[in-house]
């Protein structure tokens, strides 16, 4: 008996499954235990994350194996938010943002890899680049709104735009064809930031209030301010204006 | 042989922006860069027909307006997009085809044809699905406004 006390891992996980086995733990004869643990072991470890190469299980945030100091595959490439290991919200912190970037870039960048075995080089190119897909990504609000949006089941394609706010964009777009001088375009790009504001911080409360309709029309609004601010820049950029 | 190996880098690194100077096809380089049709016609008018359309995904916006004569026949179209190279070469190349044709005729106009004018990549189809729209909008406003008025021309 005394082999199986040493091992406190076993008792940790047959406690808190209470799995029958453990109930008839002090019982049972030495090779049944054996042969109830290799049963229980092995549907669980099926059923949790492993390391590719040695197979110790791992938890889902840990980028490098506990035993073999390998790099692993991500866990969730489908959820930037999980990819990046911040809270599931609209309302984040750029700054934490940028910094759990920098500290996964860190640790992965195919450049840490060159020296080492294929696998862990592919694992690294594809990790780093879901990495920059993620963050850039959760950066830009709209793109993280869009991206949000989609975590809950809903898509933006092809929506009927109400045709009063499309003559009102047709409009803003003719006044940005219309202005003469750069001040002109800086006080439309202007505008069109508090524009954008708005629309951000009404993003923000629907989110939090789950009002996925609104959220979604929201989006639809943004895009069409992005479009505008995009055009401004182009233009300024022309004229050698750069900010 | 340091310099060699930055040559032969140099011409790796060249090879994809020569691909991407040469991604639209000539017919949306033609139509981009000389535009037919801009403009506006007087939305007021019975005779004028306006479609106004937008594409959520990316931002653009798209006029299409169509005059037609007692006959049928649309004698006049203008149109104004705000939005990438494709969705004006597909808005410019719809205004030229409807041009002259009876309403039903340029019923018939289908997106399909305009992406395949314009060789459009499958990225930018739904640039001509907006053309598309943008002409049914534009007949189905002169149909409304000409019912409106054989109402009141009736009453």
């Amino acid at each position: 008996m005394q082999r199986f006390t040493i091992l406190p891992l076993f008792h940790n996980l047959l406690n808190s499954l209470k799995c029958d086995i453990a109930k008839n733990y002090h019982t049972l004869q030495n090779r049944l235990f054996l042969q109830h643990c290799k049963t229980f072991f092995k549907s669980y470890s099926e059923s949790a994350l492993k390391c590719w190469n040695c197979g110790t299980v791992r938890t889902t945030d840990a980028l490098l194996c506990t035993q073999c100091n390998l790099l692993q595959k991500p866990h969730d490439t489908s959820n930037y938010f999980a990819v990046l290991n911040v809270e599931q919200t609209f309302d984040i912190d750029p700054k934490s943002l940028t910094n759990k970037y920098r500290q996964l870039q860190a640790v992965l960048h195919p450049d840490k890899y060159s020296n080492k075995s294929q696998a862990e080089r592919d694992i690294s190119l594809t990790y780093s680049s879901l990495v920059n897909n993620a963050y850039n990504t959760l950066q830009v609000p709209l793109k993280r709104a869009i991206h949000l949006l989609k975590l809950y089941g809903v898509n933006i394609d092809q929506e009927v735009t109400h045709p009063e706010f499309l003559t009102l964009i047709m409009e803003l777009n003719e006044e940005v064809e219309a202005a003469k001088t750069p001040e002109d375009l800086k006080n439309l790009d202007r505008k069109n930031k508090t524009e954008m504001e708005k629309i951000n911080s009404t993003l923000s409360s629907c989110f939090k209030q789950q009002k996925l309709r609104q959220v979604k029309d929201e989006i639809i609004k943004m895009k069409y301010y992005n479009s505008i601010r995009m055009r401004i820049n182009e233009l300024l950029r022309d004229r050698g204006i750069v900010e | 042989m340091a310099l060699k190996t930055t040559t032969k880098l140099l011409k790796i690194t060249q090879q994809p922006l020569k691909i991407v100077s040469a991604s639209y096809h000539a017919n949306v380089i033609d139509h981009y860069e000389n535009p037919r049709n801009v403009g506006s016609l007087d939305k007021l008018d019975e005779n004028v027909g306006t479609g106004l359309v937008g594409a959520p995904a990316c931002g653009d916006v798209m006029k299409l307006q169509i005059k037609v004569d007692d006959n049928g026949k649309i004698v006049d179209a203008k149109f104004k997009t705000f939005g990438c190279g494709s969705a004006i070469a597909s808005s410019s190349l719809a205004t030229e085809w409807v041009k002259g044709k009876t309403v039903d005729q340029a019923l018939q106009l289908k997106n399909t044809d305009i992406a395949k004018e314009l060789s459009l990549p499958p990225v930018k189809l739904h640039c001509s699905m907006l053309a598309e729209d943008a002409i049914k909008a534009a007949l189905s406003d002169y149909r409304i406004k000409q019912k409106s008025k054989e109402k009141t021309d009736t009453n």
